[in-house]
This record gives structure tokens, C-alpha cells and sequence, in this order.
């Protein structure tokens, strides 16, 4: 919404400079945008009239015009839709326009040219596009443009939050300021000549729908379309529309004042003379002013004759009744359709104007017929035709206005204030509220244009808004809350910091995944990691919706780093995915752990040579992260399709899958374009926090020492590591403190189809010394238990 | 007897001189061993003792200790001496280039976001706010209905919606987490924050992203007023932005509070005097905030005549992206590590 400070000044007493103007608004909610200057200092720009139009000789889209700007000039257009006879403003040689350019005397493709046709944008406003600027008939030839209309002004852009619609029109905004700056209201006219023929004996008018709760309508005969005076076209084009004629011009003019949306029809275009609101019907289909068809629900307001739709109400008029150079007779419309009904059918046809913009933000239901007068008057003021006595005003419920009740004391509670009664009810008036005040309770009136105000707290936000926020005294709230993270919070934030010790940096990776991704993984129709939540309108194959993983996420990402020479690559991400639960209206939500490695893990240098992460890496981040569970976790083989066949595995606590760690199939690194191992794992953290053990016992320090033994074993490859040290560990040995592998070997001397294992084993007795006989008979146990479980042998 | 004592005290001088004059540690051994050694001339000599009289036996014998202890103690001494000069070439040999860069084991850096994340959950929980956390995909009526946005109403327009289908959303807001906790603790005070990610249908670039991270906060009590959400919002502000920053309050409109209020900061780089980042306003926007709309508390079921609240919400990134005088709030979704490690 622009406002502009000269036409503001018209309705309200003021003298404050604008600037001024637009700090108040922006501290009392109305967001401004910025301040804009019009109008541009120049001599050289005259009122011309058009007196010969001819072809240009050599090129298809130029006019050469005789245009009378005192005297004959002569001007090549590219403008294809004047007529002789129209007056135009034109700059002559030695006038400077906005952009800069001084007009100067030239040849176009051999013709003189004396001067060019002034568009809007060339004196300095906002609205762009090759119209000329049409001046009245009236106005002498040769005039100067700044004699005609004031075209300097200052425009405040501002943003209106939804509920404040009563802003969009310019008596709305003159409220605020009266109520800001305690300024007088200036009066506006209604008052206008009509000819003895009534309307109502003409034209009449039919709701039968609900969704229209006010239909007024005006006749207006004999009119005369031509060119609207400039300083109503100034006014619209500081608002951002653009100058028809004098008919439409009026109509715009009223909404940007009284925020009531007009519609004017050509009254011979109305089959008998008879306007019908319903709701539309099924396979309707009705031509829009922008020559399109549209298809009609139910749901959208008709504005019909009794054969056929004319408007989509509120939202576009239709093409058979358009007001046009030839309209004679002009049926005039001003109602009120709901706000719902509007927003729906203005979303569905992708239809925004003005007009439903205003309707969405509901208009002033009481003020229907002032807002036709008021449009009436500019008629009767412009001299347009005749207007017909009385207006047609269809009005089945009338407005109630709301009652709000409150006393003073709720108020401060409220707020924490201390405001007074008197400032209170004055505030109130001041915005336009009828107030009773009975013994510090208030009886409050809401006027009909402030459709956002309904209860108490209602009222509590307008006396604060221009009372000012910023004078309410903060307080503090005294809490005994002894606020502490979820014991799952907690575990999810060590498990981060654990990360960042491991040396993972941390991202946060877009959580929007689709085909482009899985494909690019060469995932199978049915692969788990397909079934996401799919959004029901999809902006792209990158964007189809939420990540039930936070794998292909670190996958972008490792790729995205190496395509940019970041070439070592330690990543993590802690973040919330989706799976689908079609037993559930809402998916299952997890905080899962994700880790990807990828590149060079140590750089050469004087300290070390070049070292690469390898799959041992990340198994040793699993492992750190289940040590902090302080659970017993497994690990299985697994056949996702995306990881390396041969290096993959699901993490198992107490059974049950928690995740899962592999290397990137080399395949699918090259997909990607990453041109090294990638090592990959996730966590469900929520699962882990299940089965996780928060308990800390102290256990006895030995005093004593210890004993170590190694054993090599040779063992067929079938046997895994895992087993082999679970069998020592599960031999039932109580003075075996700790059994760790230190050598794996294949190769000469060795069986083929087997390996050589070579563990560590670590024997203590708490309170005595170890004899080695004790430690011998429990080495022959756990060998013989190899041997039986393992099939191993001594190497 | 002098002629042994002769022969004697020539080999002591013999020894000392040469001792003395050894360098290494080496030389040293050769002549302990030399003239102190089972086979040395002087463990001769006390072998032959029992070849003398006996009134010379004692003289001669303590002659030869005294010239033993004699010859030993210099060894000892110059022992030492040597040592310490070997020790100090050895350690001469070892000189490194101290100013080589040190091995370093690397530490993750914490995502620029988690840290502000982190400042403002701290920040609140020593307030005695809780955290809680809700779902990222949510229902339309914890999104939009429990928060008061009406059906068809033009307040919807600034949460341009990734819709699931016609009940279920991508969350636009971390507001419906307020209404989960409202139904969670009545009619028992609530004191929390909830930070979260939330997504919004927009194009993406340098300004506007898809997705971006919010914190919540909520207070319901009997008897909390707007003045106690501006004392707090103060408080947050001095301890997220420095202990002189002021906040300042703009009427707005949410349609989950009344009064709503959008609150700004006065600019951290300039401190209010006015600069390109504050638009030379002197003020950031940073929050939005406002008393709980009684609907809000009612559908939440608590009995707005008896309880009342506010609520305040910020965006993570906006607060990120000013701190750190980020350009492109791309940037946070990219990862780059050239970025992150500037977090460190």
C-alpha cells in the first residue's frame, strides 16, 4: 500500500513532515517500506494534441505524429494505441527526464523528430510501461505539465499485517494518524446532483447466495468516456494502478480511498437489466476482462443476469460487460462478498487483483453504500453523465456492532502497565471506538471497519499500540523452574560433542530428498530408502520430500566438499528423520547419528606420511559412540545395495538393528563424482538411548600385578574376529581382565582358506597375587575352547 | 722398600696425568682398568706385600691405597666431568626446528548454527526454561488450527505451506510445538523453549531458503503479564548480544498472541548509532513475540480466565547470519568445510 502525503493532508488536518509520519506508523505496527519521491523538475514538458497520425515510411512500428503543443511539432512514437484528437503530455527539446535523458531534436531512420511522448516512469514514478499520459480535453495546448497538477509529492510504502485490511484505503490509514498525532479529521463529501429517473425503476438487483451479504448498485446514463483529470490519475499511479479512462479511474480511485472494491458494467450489456448474485453452477464457464476462460465452481460468487455470468465477483469482471469507449449507460456495483470464498476462488484461478486482496482482508460491511456515494460524487464532480436518484441496496442482515467489555484493571494485568482510564478511553475514541466508561469499567463499541477487534486482549493490543510498547516497564517473572536438559537430550548432545573430540565436523544437510538422489544411488524401486514422506506437490526430482536417512544428505555433501578440493573429509550430522507409518496419520520421527569419511585422514608431513581414512576408521567411531552407551553391540553383514558388497554391516544392540556402517560402492562414489573411499554410518540415536546404560559403577583398582599371555592361532576364514574373542571372553574365566587382537596375517606358512589371529589376554586377581599356574590353566581352557568352537590351532 | 714406593708413586703420577688429560668416557675405562684392574701393577704390588718385611708391609700397603684411592677418586671426578660434557653434545645433536608446525589431531568444528542454537538453549535453560521438541511433520491442526490461523485467512500467506496432504504439512513454524506442550502439561506451568527446523515453499537464494531453524519459547501461568515477556526478552537479548544491548518493541500481528509485538535489537555493530547492517536504523528485527491468544490457551486446554501467557519466536539463521556477517544463507545448507572450519 503507497501513501501519498498530499492526498493524506486532504482528509486529515495535519502538519507533521512525512518522515515523521512514517516513524509513528512504524512503531505503532504498520511496517513501513520506505519513503519515495515523485515528480521531477523540468521545463519543456507540454499538454499536445494530436493532430495527424501517419505510418512511419521505413519502419512497420513507428507513428510519425503532428502533435499541436502551442505549435506544430512534429514526433516519431512507437505507440500504436493514440488516436487523433487525444492530448498527450510530450517533452520538447531541452527537457530533462528522471532517467536523465534531455530530449534533444533527432532523425529516425530520416525522419525529424522534435520531442518524445512522456510516460510515467519519466516524470519519476514507479509505474513502468509505454503509456502515454492522457490530459483532458479541456486543458490548452502548450500548457506546462507542472500547471496542470502537482506531480511532487512523497509516497509512504508500507506493509499491512492480514488484520489490518481497514488500512488498505486511505480514509483507514487518515484513522491512524488522527489517533497518532491526535489530528482532526477532515470531512469527505457524499453529495452529488441526480436527474429525477430512479434507479431502483431501471435496473434491480437479487441475492441468492450467502456467501454476498451486501449488493449496492447505482445508475449513471448518458456517460461520457474520456480521459480522467490528471490529478486523479496522479493519485492512482502513486498507488501503483494505471489510468483507463474516467470511469475505471473513478472506480480504483474510490477503492484506494474508502477500501471498497467498485465495479462498473455497461448497462445495455445486462440482459433485463437485472443483476443476480448466486453461487456458481456446475460446468459453468465464464470469459474474464483478460479474455480467458475460466471454469466455475460451486464455491465462487457469480455476479449474473438472469441468463448468464458477467463477473466472478470480487475477483475479475467479465468480458461481454465491460465498460469500453462505446458504453453509453453504466450500472455501478459496490458490495461485500466473504472473505473465505474469495480467498478460495482467488487462490484457485491464480487470480490476485486489488480487488480480492481487499475482500480477503474483509471490508467495511456498514460503509457499502457510503463508498457507492462517494464514487456517485466523482461522477457528478467530473461531469461523466447522469446519475439516477437513489441507490439499489440489497442488504439482508444488517451489521451488529460488537460490544466489548472491560475494565481498566484487567488492562494493566494485562499488560503490566499502569495506564489510566481517561488515556484509555481517549486512545479508544481517537481510533474510532464508541466508549462507555461506568465506574473504570468500559462498554466499547467497535466501529464497523475493525473487523480485528473482538475481545478483551483486542482492545488490550490497540490501547498499548498507541500508548507505546516501548513505555511498558519491563518486569521479571521470578521462576522456581529448575530447568534441566531430557535425559535424551543430553545423551544426544554428548554424542555430538563426542563427535567433534573424534574430529567430525558437524553439518546440517537440506532434509529434502527425491528421485534425483536415489537414482543417483541406483537404488531399486523398492529400496527401503524410496519410502519417504512425499509431499503433495513436488518442486523438483531434488525436492520430492523428507529424508527418512541422513545418508544420501552426507552423501551430497561429501561430494559437493570434494568437487571443491576439500579433500579430507570427516563429516557428521545429528538430525531428524522421517519414515512413513501407515498406521499413523503423522510418519515416525527419529534423531538419528550420521558419520561419513571420506579422503585423505592425515596429510604427509615432517611428523607423518599421507594416511587414508579406511573402513576401521569409522567402525572405531561406532565403537567410541557404543562404549558412551555403555552397551554390547554386534555386528552383522548386510546388502545395501549403495554400499561396498564386502564391507558393509548392520550394528546390532541386544539384537535389535540400530544401524549401520559400509564403505560407498565404488560405483556409486562415481556417480557422485567422488574419486575416493567414502565411509559411511548411521545411528538411531533414539534406539541406542533405549538400550543405553547411564550407570556408573566404580570397580576395585588391582593392587596387584598382572599377567599377559599371547596366543597365535590359526583359524579357517569363516571364523570372524567377533567370535574368536567372544569365545574367549565367554570361557568363564574370572581373572581375565582383557583380551585385545594385535596381529591378523595371510600368507606363506598358512593354511590357505585360513588366517593367523594373534590376541592378547590380560590376567589379574584383585586382592592377591596371580600364580602361573592359575594363569596357565586358564589359557589351556580358553585354547581348548577355541579349538572345540573355532576350530583353531596353535600357530 | 723406597724402590717399590718409588716405582708406586711413579705410577700414581703416571696415572693422575693421564687421567687428566682423558676426554671420553671411553679413555676413562681403558684407565681404570689400566691401574686399577685385577691386572694392573698395583693389585701386583699387593700381591707381592707378602714378599716384604713386616715393618714395611704397613707402609707400603697404605701407600698403594693411598695411591689407589687416589687414582680412583680422580676417575670418579672426571667421570662426572665427562658425562655431563657428553651428555650436553648428545643433546647439542638432538636440536630440532621448534617453530615445525606441531602434530595435530583434529577436532570437529560445531556447525555456525548449532552454535547460536546452543547460546540461546543455555541462555534460556539458566531462565528455567525447559526444551522440548516436535515433530517436523505435523499435523494441519497443530500448525495452523491450535495456533488460531483461521480457515481461508490471509495470515496463511506468510507460510507458504509444503503440504503432505490436505491434514498433514511440513512444519511451517516451531509454534505447534507450543499446543503439543500445552496438552502435554495441563493445566501444570509451563516455562519452555522449543528449537526446530521448519520449512517454507519459497525459491531458493542468497535470502531465502526452503528450509531454516527456529527457537519457540512459551510461559503459561496464572498471572504473567506482556511487561514480564519484555523483561525477559531484555534479559535474553543482553546475555545473546552483549550486556548493552536494548530492545525495542513494534505492534504486529501473529495470529497466535494478542498483543503481538515484533521486538528488535539495537544493532550489534554499531550499538544503535546507525550502519549499513541496521539499515542506519540503529535496530535489527530479531524476534517476534506476544501474550498468548486466549484461543490459543482454550484449544490448549488451559482456561484463558485463569492462565495466561506469551510466546516468543526467533530465527536461527537471521541471528547467524548477522553475527557473523554472513552474505548467503545458502551457505548453512552447503556444508563446505572451508565455511565450518570458520566456526571453530
Amino acid at each position: 500500500m503507497n501513501i501519498s502525503y498530499e492526498w493524506l493532508k486532504e482528509l486529515v488536518d495535519i502538519n507533521v513532515e512525512v518522515e515523521e509520519i512514517a516513524k509513528k506508523f512504524y512503531l505503532s505496527g504498520i511496517e513501513v517500506a520506505g519513503i519515495k519521491e515523485t515528480g521531477i523538475e523540468t521545463d519543456n514538458i507540454v499538454v499536445g494534441e494530436i493532430k495527424e497520425i501517419k505510418k512511419h515510411p521505413e519502419a512497420d512500428n513507428l507513428f510519425v505524429l503532428k502533435v499541436d503543443a502551442g505549435n506544430i511539432k512534429q514526433i516519431i512514437t512507437n505507440l500504436s494505441t493514440l488516436k487523433e484528437g487525444d492530448k498527450i503530455l510530450v517533452a520538447l527539446e531541452g527537457a530533462k527526464l528522471k532517467s536523465g535523458l534531455e530530449v534533444k531534436k533527432t532523425k529516425i531512420k530520416n525522419i525529424d523528430s522534435e520531442g518524445i511522448l512522456v510516460r510515467w516512469e519519466d516524470l519519476g514514478f514507479e509505474l513502468k510501461g509505454d503509456y502515454a499520459i492522457f490530459i483532458e480535453k479541456e486543458v490548452k495546448n502548450g500548457k506546462l505539465y507542472s500547471e496542470i497538477a502537482s506531480f511532487k509529492d512523497k509516497v509512504i510504502e508500507v506493509e499491512l499485517t492480514a488484520n489490518r485490511g481497514d488500512c488498505l484505503g486511505m480514509i483507514g490509514i487518515s484513522r491512524e494518524v488522527v489517533a497518532q498525532f491526535d489530528a482532526r479529521k477532515k470531512d469527505i463529501s457524499t453529495a452529488y446532483k441526480t436527474i429525477k429517473e430512479k434507479a431502483s425503476d431501471i435496473f434491480s438487483v437479487e441475492i441468492n447466495t450467502p456467501n454476498c451479504k451486501r449488493y449496492c448498485g447505482a445508475v449513471i446514463k448518458n456517460v461520457v468516456i474520456k480521459p480522467s483529470p490528471l490529478w486523479m490519475q496522479l493519485r492512482l499511479v502513486k498507488a501503483g494502478i494505471r489510468p483507463i479512462n474516467n470511469i475505471v479511474d473513478i472506480t480504483n480511485y474510490v477503492m484506494l480511498e474508502c477500501n471498497q472494491p467498485l465495479h462498473a458494467f455497461d448497462m445495455d450489456k445486462i440482459n433485463s437489466k437485472k443483476i443476480i448474485v448466486r453461487n456458481g453452477k456446475k460446468d459453468e464457464i465464464l470469459k474474464t476482462l483478460d479474455n480467458v476462460e475460466r471454469k466455475i465452481i460451486e464455491d465462487d460468487i457469480i455476479i449474473a443476469d438472469p441468463e448468464k455470468g458477467q463477473c466472478i465477483g470480487g475477483i475479475m469482471g467479465g468480458s461481454i460487460s465491460e465498460v469500453t469507449e462505446n458504453t453509453k449507460n453504466v450500472f455501478l456495483e459496490a458490495a461485500f462478498f466473504k472473505h473465505q470464498n474469495i480467498r478460495r476462488t482467488s487462490k484457485r484461478l491464480g487470480l490476485r487483483s486489488e480487488s480480492s486482496y481487499r475482500f480477503e482482508r474483509i471490508i467495511d460491511l456498514a460503509n457499502v453504500d457510503t463508498a457507492l456515494k462517494r464514487a456517485l460524487y466523482y461522477f457528478d464532480k467530473l461531469g461523466i453523465g447522469e446519475i439516477c436518484e437513489g441507490i439499489i441496496d440489497v442488504y439482508p442482515q444488517k451489521w451488529e456492532e460488537p460490544v466489548i467489555k472491560v475494565t481498566q484493571e484487567w488492562i494493566n494485568n494485562k499488560l503490566g502497565s499502569d495506564i489510566t482510564s481517561e488515556e484509555m478511553k481517549k486512545i479508544l475514541v481517537s481510533l474510532g471506538f464508541n466508549v462507555k466508561v461506568d465506574n473504570n469499567e468500559f462498554t466499547i463499541y467497535v466501529p464497523s471497519w475493525r473487523n480485528d477487534v473482538s475481545i478483551k486482549e483486542d482492545i488490550a493490543e490497540e490501547i498499548a499500540r498507541i500508548y507505546g510498547y516501548n513505555n511498558i516497564k519491563p518486569t521479571v517473572y521470578p521462576s522456581v523452574n529448575c530447568a534441566l536438559l531430557t535425559p535424551f537430550q543430553k545423551f544426544s548432545r554428548d554424542i555430538r560433542y563426542l563427535l567433534y573430540g573424534l574430529g567430525c565436523d558437524e553439518t546440517m544437510n537440506l532434509s529434502f530428498v527425491g528421485d534425483y538422489l536415489f537414482n543417483k544411488m541406483r537404488l531399486s524401486k523398492d529400496d527401503k530408502l524410496r519410502d519417504i514422506v512425499r509431499m503433495d506437490i513436488q518442486l523438483s526430482d531434488e525436492y520430492q520430500g523428507m529424508r527418512n536417512s541422513l545418508i544420501p544428505g552426507l552423501i551430497r555433501t561429501v561430494s559437493f566438499n570434494l568437487n571443491r578440493q576439500n579433500r579430507s573429509l570427516s563429516l557428521f550430522e545429528i538430525g531428524y528423520v522421517s519414515k512413513p507409518d501407515p498406521k499413523n496419520e503423522l510418519p515416525i520421527e527419529t534423531l538419528n547419528c550420521g558419520v561419513a569419511l571420506a579422503g585423505i585422514k592425515y596429510f604427509k608431513d615432517h611428523t607423518q606420511e599421507e594416511e587414508r581414512y579406511d573402513f576401521y576408521d569409522i567402525k572405531g567411531i561406532v565403537e567410541q559412540i557404543i562404549s558412551y552407551a555403555r552397551v554390547n553391540a554386534s555386528y552383522r553383514e548386510s546388502n545395501y545395495s549403495y554400499l561396498h558388497p564386502y564391507r558393509q554391516a548392520n550394528i546390532l544392540v541386544d539384537n535389535k538393528e540400530i544401524g549401520l556402517i559400509g564403505e560407498l560402492h565404488p560405483l556409486i562414489a562415481k556417480n557422485f563424482d567422488i574419486e575416493t573411499e567414502c565411509y559411511l554410518l548411521e545411528i538411531n540415536l533414539n534406539l541406542l538411548f533405549e538400550y543405553h546404560n547411564s550407570k556408573i559403577k566404580y570397580s576395585e583398582i588391582p593392587k596387584f600385578p598382572s599377567s599377559e599371555r599371547d596366543l597365535a592361532l590359526i583359524v579357517p576364514e569363516k571364523i570372524n574376529s567377533e567370535t574368536i574373542l567372544k569365545v574367549v571372553r565367554e570361557s568363564n574365566i574370572d581373572i581375565l581382565r582383557n583380551v585385545r587382537i594385535f596381529d591378523i596375517y595371510r600368507g606363506e606358512n598358512i593354511p590357505s582358506g585360513h588366517y593367523s589371529i594373534a590376541i592378547n589376554m590380560e590376567f589379574n586377581k584383585i586382592r592377591e597375587t596371580l600364580t602361573d599356574k592359575e594363569v596357565d590353566i586358564a589359557l589351556e581352557k580358553i585354547l581348548k575352547n577355541l579349538e572345540s568352537k573355532c576350530e583353531a590351532k596353535l600357530r | 722398600m723406597e724402590e717399590i714406593k718409588s716405582k708406586i708413586q711413579k705410577i700414581k703420577e703416571d696415572a693422575l696425568f693421564k687421567i687428566e688429560k682423558a676426554t671420553n668416557s671411553k679413555e676413562i675405562e681403558e684407565l681404570r682398568i689400566h691401574y686399577l684392574g685385577k691386572k694392573s701393577e698395583l693389585i701386583n704390588f699387593s700381591k707381592q706385600l707378602g714378599t716384604l718385611s713386616s715393618n714395611e708391609r704397613p707402609i707400603v700397603g697404605a701407600f698403594i691405597n693411598e695411591t689407589k684411592k687416589a687414582i680412583e677418586d680422580l676417575i670418579e671426578t672426571k667421570k662426572k666431568e665427562i658425562e655431563i660434557i657428553e651428555l650436553n653434545q648428545k643433546l647439542h645433536s638432538e636440536k630440532i626446528d621448534i617453530t615445525l608446525p606441531g602434530r595435530i589431531n583434529k577436532i570437529g568444528v560445531k556447525h555456525p548454527l548449532r552454535i547460536i542454537l546452543e547460546e540461546i538453549e543455555d541462555i534460556f535453560l539458566g531462565l528455567g526454561f525447559a526444551i522440548e521438541e516436535g515433530p517436523e511433520i505435523d499435523t494441519e491442526y497443530y500448525n495452523f488450527k491450535s495456533m488460531n490461523f483461521e480457515d481461508d485467512h490471509p495470515a496463511r500467506d506468510a507460510q507458504d505451506t509444503f503440504y503432505i496432504n490436505e491434514k498433514v504439512l511440513f512444519r511451517t513454524h516451531t509454534s505447534p510445538v507450543q499446543a503439543r506442550t500445552m496438552h502435554k502439561m495441563k493445566p501444570n506451568p509451563i516455562r519452555v523453549i522449543c528449537p526446530g527446523r521448519v520449512f517454507r515453499r519459497d525459491n531458493i537464494d542468497a535470502t531465502h531458503s526452503v528450509q531454516f531453524h527456529q527457537v519457540e519459547g512459551l510461559v503459561v501461568d496464572k498471572n504473567v503479564k506482556f511487561s514480564d515477556l519484555v523483561g525477559i526478552l531484555q534479559l535474553f537479548s543482553q546475555k545473546m548480544f552483549g550486556e548493552s544491548t536494548k530492545i525495542r518493541l513494534r505492534p504486529s500481528f501473529f495470529p497466535f498472541t494478542e498483543p503481538s509485538a515484533e521486538v528488535d535489537v539495537s544493532c550489534i555493530f554499531c550499538m544503535g548509532k546507525g550502519c549499513p547492517f541496521c539499515k542506519h536504523s540503529g535496530w535489527l528485527e530479531i524476534l517476534g513475540a506476544g501474550c498468548v491468544h486466549p484461543n490459543v490457551l482454550r484449544m490448549g486446554g488451559y482456561d484463558p480466565e485463569i492462565f495466561t501467557g506469551w510466546a516468543f519466536g526467533m530465527g536461527v539463521e537471521r541471528i547467524a547470519l548477522l553475527k557473523y556477517q554472513i552474505n548467503d544463507i545458502r551457505l548453512f545448507m552447503e556444508n563446505d568445510i572451508r565455511f565450518l572450519h570458520q566456526f571453530k
